[in-house]
């Protein structure tokens, strides 16, 4: 009885989204103008539709706390031994993750009416973002890996039609691109990695592929790690993980994903999407346990993610390529606490990660939309009075992002660094300390600089009031998001008795992201942040870190300039010369032997003759 | 008896100036002459040939080779004619056309 209800909710959370998307699409086809008001009342209505039925689950599921729940629909393919259906997969971390997708996404529909309102392409807009929201729930809450990975794919191709939805200007297209290869480059090793899980394995059901992995490939110890398969595949896992997450050496894409409309940015580029390498990870966390490398690889690249965009993220000027490079980083965290087998921990502040930076991101898009499309944040100053409710917003966006204390970032992270000193490891402790530290700074540096100080450009315009509510319910959740979800330590086995709080390490936590704000107070009082650097030094490691450490440079250089190189000394078709130089020799050979054939007769008897002569004296020599 | 290689020499030096004339003059006429001159240096061969193997066939052969000659002629000094009119010269030079673009 219950798994009835329960499979009927969960179809009805994937397929409203779909169906409002797949409506609106219609009607567009057709070309019937709908007016505004009712494609934004019908693409709302559907995903509070899902909305509803997330927390209706979560009330049929309260007083159970470990539970596991598949459900299969239909049938998709079957070949041979291969099949994969349409099913779904529910317990904690999807659970989770469809309460992210679907509350998060139902703020970000809410707001994006008012901030889109004047869009002439308003139902395309609506039709993309339910479309979005479809395949992320896909995604997450998929049994089997093919259909994870239409999900992904579905993710990634809103993704790139959203980036570029301005498509008018050249720029945001060739954003979109960008995003789209270099995510491709991930989604290909993914791939791959499925066709060897389903050729070792023989399933691609993710439970069941995962229990024949743990029986079939004992655990390494640390010592002896190698290459063998189970590390090939989950590392060729997290390569997919890596590029849609936006995580070092594919992160470059993401700053530059900004050029879509800000409500996109929340949605999919800081709250939803990119965490969808975090979701995989955590969804293959008994894969990765039994390789220690592909874990150490997930921590590695989590730590000196965090570093680099999190330093980039120091000097940037647009105020959505500073939260850009804070989700960076704030995902470096999450990658940083599953390499330390702390998969809860990086789940939860997946979560809370959610909350504050779709709030900063729609405060940002708020600031924007009432300071005539100004993203360069040394032109605004002293705004604090001007736009209380988006200063409020912004205090603590930042705060939960710097993880000031009672903040729900501040739980999250809190547990990240505690998970990470009880398993040992105190280098990637102190890199997240470090990671701590400039947060806070930057986060507050882009604080004060908007709101504080004085006034340069006053704001023409306020912000709509379905912006408004989606921006005071988010604010309500990035201070109170930071409840530990009860079903999370259950899906990764891990014991639920908080290991023991050392008071000086908890002070220390809370003294670093504090202090920071206080030399960034400091620093901004002297009015250092956007004086001209004098020094050349300064300047170049200024430039390199405005660049994100100059990757844009490097691939340039790399591939995409030998890459442009090769195609263009085959642009007079290199390979085919072979061929044209064919044609070439027989277009010459007839050109002489044409000149033989003159109308001449006398030059025709003469040839006559001369091979008779020729052809009797061989046969009378031989 | 007149030697074979008397006859020969004759016949190949009959020959020779008749593919000469072919090759060197442009008259059409001339160069009908010397097709007919070439006929006849065969012909010779043939009877020849015929006599110093104690054989009639090269007799024959050279009936027949006169009778083709007269006919070769009639068809070739009608060529002349048609040529003649269409161009008013002789000149086999000038029938080059299908070679001009």
């Amino acid at each position: 009885m219950q798994q009835q209800y329960l499979s009927q909710l969960l179809l009805a959370v994937v397929l409203l989204p779909l169906l409002s998307a797949t409506l609106l699409l219609l009607v567009a086809l057709f070309s019937v103008n709908l007016k505004n008001l009712w494609v934004a009342t019908l693409a709302v209505a559907a995903i509070a539709g899902s909305a509803i039925c997330v927390v209706l689950i979560h009330l049929q599921l309260a007083d159970t706390v470990n539970f596991s729940f598949s459900y299969t629909y239909a049938n998709w393919l079957n070949v041979g031994s291969f099949s994969a259906a349409f099913g779904v997969y529910l317990d904690g971390l999807s659970l989770v993750m469809i309460s992210i997708v679907s509350g998060v996404g139902f703020l970000i529909h809410l707001y994006s009416v008012g901030f889109m309102a004047k869009d002439q392409d308003f139902q395309r807009f609506f039709i993309y973002l339910n479309l979005f929201v479809a395949a992320m729930l896909v995604l997450v809450l998929a049994d089997n890996l093919l259909m994870l990975f239409l999900g992904w794919e579905g993710v990634g191709l809103c993704s790139y039609l959203l980036i570029g939805f301005w498509h008018q200007k050249h720029a945001n297209s060739l954003a979109a691109n960008k995003a789209f290869i270099m995510t491709r480059i991930g989604d290909t090793a993914m791939a791959i990695a499925l066709l060897l899980l389903f050729i070792q394995l023989g399933t691609l059901d993710i439970q069941l592929l995962q229990q024949q992995a743990v029986q079939l490939w004992p655990l390494q110890n640390s010592q002896g790690a190698v290459l063998d398969s189970v590390t090939v595949c989950a590392l060729l896992l997290l390569a997919g993980a890596v590029g849609k997450s936006g995580q070092l050496p594919l992160q470059s894409w993401l700053p530059d994903a900004m050029a879509g409309p800000t409500p996109v940015s929340a949605l999919i580029h800081a709250a939803t999407m990119v965490t969808a390498g975090v979701y995989l990870v955590a969804r293959f966390h008994q894969l990765f346990s039994l390789s220690p490398l592909a874990m150490q690889a997930v921590a590695t690249i989590g730590a000196i993610t965090l570093i680099i965009a999190a330093t980039a993220a120091l000097v940037q000027r647009d105020v959505k390529r500073i939260l850009a490079y804070s989700t960076i980083s704030q995902i470096g965290y999450m990658f940083l606490a599953l390499g330390a087998g702390a998969y809860s921990a990086a789940v939860f502040h997946l979560m809370t990660h959610a909350f504050f930076k779709a709030l900063l991101f729609l405060a940002a898009g708020a600031l924007i939309y009432c300071m005539q499309h100004q993203h360069n944040i040394f032109r605004m100053g002293g705004l604090r009075s001007k736009l209380p409710l988006i200063c409020i917003c912004f205090f603590f966006g930042c705060a939960a992002l710097a993880a000031l204390p009672l903040m729900s970032g501040f739980f999250s992270k809190e547990l990240i660094l505690q998970k990470l000193l009880d398993k040992e490891m105190y280098g990637f402790w102190l890199v997240a300390l470090s990671g701590a530290f400039i947060t806070a700074f930057y986060s507050f540096r882009l604080f004060f600089v908007v709101f504080f100080g004085s006034t340069l450009q006053l704001p023409d315009a306020k912000p709509a009031t379905s912006m408004k509510i989606a921006l005071s319910v988010l604010v309500l959740l990035s201070i109170f998001g930071g409840i530990k979800p009860s079903g999370l330590a259950a899906v990764f086995s891990e014991s639920e008795l908080a290991s023991d709080h050392n008071l000086a390490i908890v002070l220390l936590t809370i003294a670093v992201p504090l202090s920071a704000i206080a030399v960034c107070w400091f620093v901004f009082k002297k009015q250092l942040f956007n004086r001209n650097i004098k020094s050349d030094k300064l300047r170049g490691l200024h430039n390199f870190l405005y660049s994100g450490w100059g990757f844009d440079q490097l691939y340039n250089s790399l591939f995409v300039r030998p890459f442009i190189k090769a195609t263009d000394s085959n642009k007079k078709d290199f390979i085919d010369s072979f061929y044209t130089g064919l044609s070439k020799l027989s277009q010459l050979s007839h050109h002489y032997l044409s000149t033989v054939q003159n109308g001449q007769l006398r030059w025709y008897s003469a040839s006559l003759v001369l091979f008779s002569i020729a052809a009797m004296t061989y046969l009378l020599t031989s | 008896m007149i030697p074979l290689e008397q006859v020969l020499f004759f016949s190949i030096a009959l020959f020779a100036i008749g593919v000469f004339g072919v090759l060197v003059r442009r008259n059409l006429l001339f160069i009908l002459i010397s097709i007919e001159i070439m006929l006849n240096a065969v012909a010779v061969l043939f009877v020849a040939a015929g006599n110093y193997h104690n054989n009639a066939d090269g007799q024959i052969m050279y009936l027949l080779i006169l009778t083709l000659a007269a006919s070769e002629v009639a068809v070739g000094l009608g060529l002349v004619i048609q040529m003649y009119r269409r161009t008013l010269s002789l000149d086999v030079d000038q029938l080059a056309s299908m070679n001009e673009q």
